[in-house]
């Protein structure tokens, strides 16, 4: 590619269409080995670029397509001269002609997959290893993502859209990038409930054993006494029973998660490019600023909590 | 006769046609891309799909008959410029002497009246 094109700047649904269009360039090359799809697909943006150098503002969908039209449709330009002059012909159905198609479209893909650029070759080998999650358990599915991610690292290396390869990548990035942000993001919420909820039934089943444990042996003071003060702060809080509770429950996960978001800030906020790299796209927007927010966020949260934490406690013991 | 069929077979022979007006288009001087294209397109339509040429110019450069070269442009980044190679000059001057055959013997045998 040469430089022109890096300097026309397109809307959005401009440059969606023409990374649709050069796929479509790539796809109906790819059989045509005489042929090298990055060259054409690098004229075809000079040619491009060439038109609107003069334009000062993003090029539009309608400016680009009126472009497009003139150079035609690409599935036309690998077969230029190779047409029968009586041109086409209505028939009820060419059967030798769909075997050749599908044959043509699995050996172009092969031809992606051995020799084609690596950008696309990615994003094939990711579609297929998502695919073969089905099969394997999701094994697969942790290497299509690894493979989802170089693909468009790549695009981005070269400053191309991704578009049409992100119907190949997205499936797999997605299926493991999201449930890993919402493990990382609300992760703590499970051990957090879960370690709040077995404490609370732990001090009821012995409170109301008489404080013997499972051998009717009498647990020491000191565990009576944390036991104690952990029932005396659940009663602390409105409500009676189960509501209490349930409070108390949700009480530790806020803390649990206002203490886990202060970690996570700071450590977003020290190594910036972590939540892009890890969440993409969810994170694109990202910057280190984020972080130093949710840190501080979070930490005044965290510090609110322990205020009501300490009053809770210092009321249990009083009562 | 059916108007089809004259159109297609004017679209045919442009396209058949195309090769060879790309190396005409670069005979004596060099040409990026996009100036072969609109000099084709304004020589009485020789393109139909503009795209059509850029296939056709890779093509050339792995069978050796055009060589690119990047040339500074004071619009902007530089430009790849098409050129024959020594090769292409040759195929260039057999393909207009084949042309030149076709063309002559059409001129003949819509003149010439048999005895």
């Amino acid at each position: 590619m040469t430089g022109a094109a890096t300097m026309t700047e397109f809307t959005p649904t401009a440059e969606g269409r023409l990374a649709d269009y050069l796929a479509q360039v790539r796809q109906a090359l790819y059989a045509h080995p005489d042929v090298s799809p990055d060259e054409v697909e690098a004229d075809v943006r000079e040619h491009i670029a060439t038109e609107f150098a003069r334009l000062t503002r993003p090029v539009t969908l309608s400016e680009l397509e009126s472009v497009l039209t003139r150079l035609g449709p690409p599935t036309q330009w690998a077969h230029a001269g190779a047409n029968s002059v009586a041109g086409p012909r209505v028939e009820p159905f060419d059967w030798k002609g769909f075997v050749a198609g599908v044959r043509r479209r699995v050996l172009g893909v092969f031809a992606i997959l051995w020799k084609g650029p690596e950008d696309w070759r990615l994003a094939y080998l990711t579609f297929g290893l998502t695919l073969l999650a089905i099969p394997t358990a999701g094994i697969t599915l942790i290497v299509a993502y690894f493979f989802g991610r170089a693909a468009v690292e790549l695009a981005k290396e070269k400053g191309q859209p991704l578009g049409a390869r992100r119907w190949l990548t997205y499936p797999a990035i997605l299926a493991v990038g999201l449930p890993l942000f919402l493990a990382v993001a609300f992760g703590p919420v499970v051990p957090v409930g879960a370690a709040a909820a077995g404490e609370l039934q732990d001090a009821t089943r012995l409170e109301r054993a008489g404080w013997v444990d499972h051998w009717k042996k009498p647990i020491t003071d000191r565990e009576r006494h944390g036991h104690e003060r952990v029932l005396a702060v659940v009663r602390q809080f409105p409500g009676s029973g189960d509501l209490q509770e349930v409070l108390f429950i949700g009480f530790a996960i806020v803390g649990g998660m206002a203490a886990w978001w202060t970690v996570l800030g700071l450590i977003f906020w020290a190594f910036p490019r972590w939540p892009t790299t890890f969440f993409h796209p969810l994170l694109d927007g990202y910057d280190g600023r984020h972080g130093a927010r949710l840190a501080a966020v979070a930490g005044v949260a965290l510090f609110i909590w322990g205020g009501f934490a300490y009053r809770l406690w210092d009321a249990a013991r009083a009562g | 006769m059916d108007p089809e069929f004259l159109a297609n077979w004017t679209t045919q022979m442009r396209k058949g046609l195309l090769e060879l007006s790309v190396l005409a288009a670069l005979r004596g001087q060099r040409l990026y891309g996009y100036d072969i294209v609109r000099r084709l397109a304004a020589a009485g339509g020789l393109v139909m799909s503009e795209g059509t040429v850029y296939p056709i110019l890779s093509r050339f450069k792995k069978d050796g008959l055009v060589e690119t070269t990047l040339v500074e442009s004071a619009e902007g980044p530089a430009r790849k410029y098409y050129q024959l190679t020594p090769k292409g000059r040759q195929l260039l001057a057999a393909m207009l002497a084949a042309w030149g055959e076709v063309r002559d013997g059409i001129d003949r045998v819509s003149t010439e009246r048999l005895p």
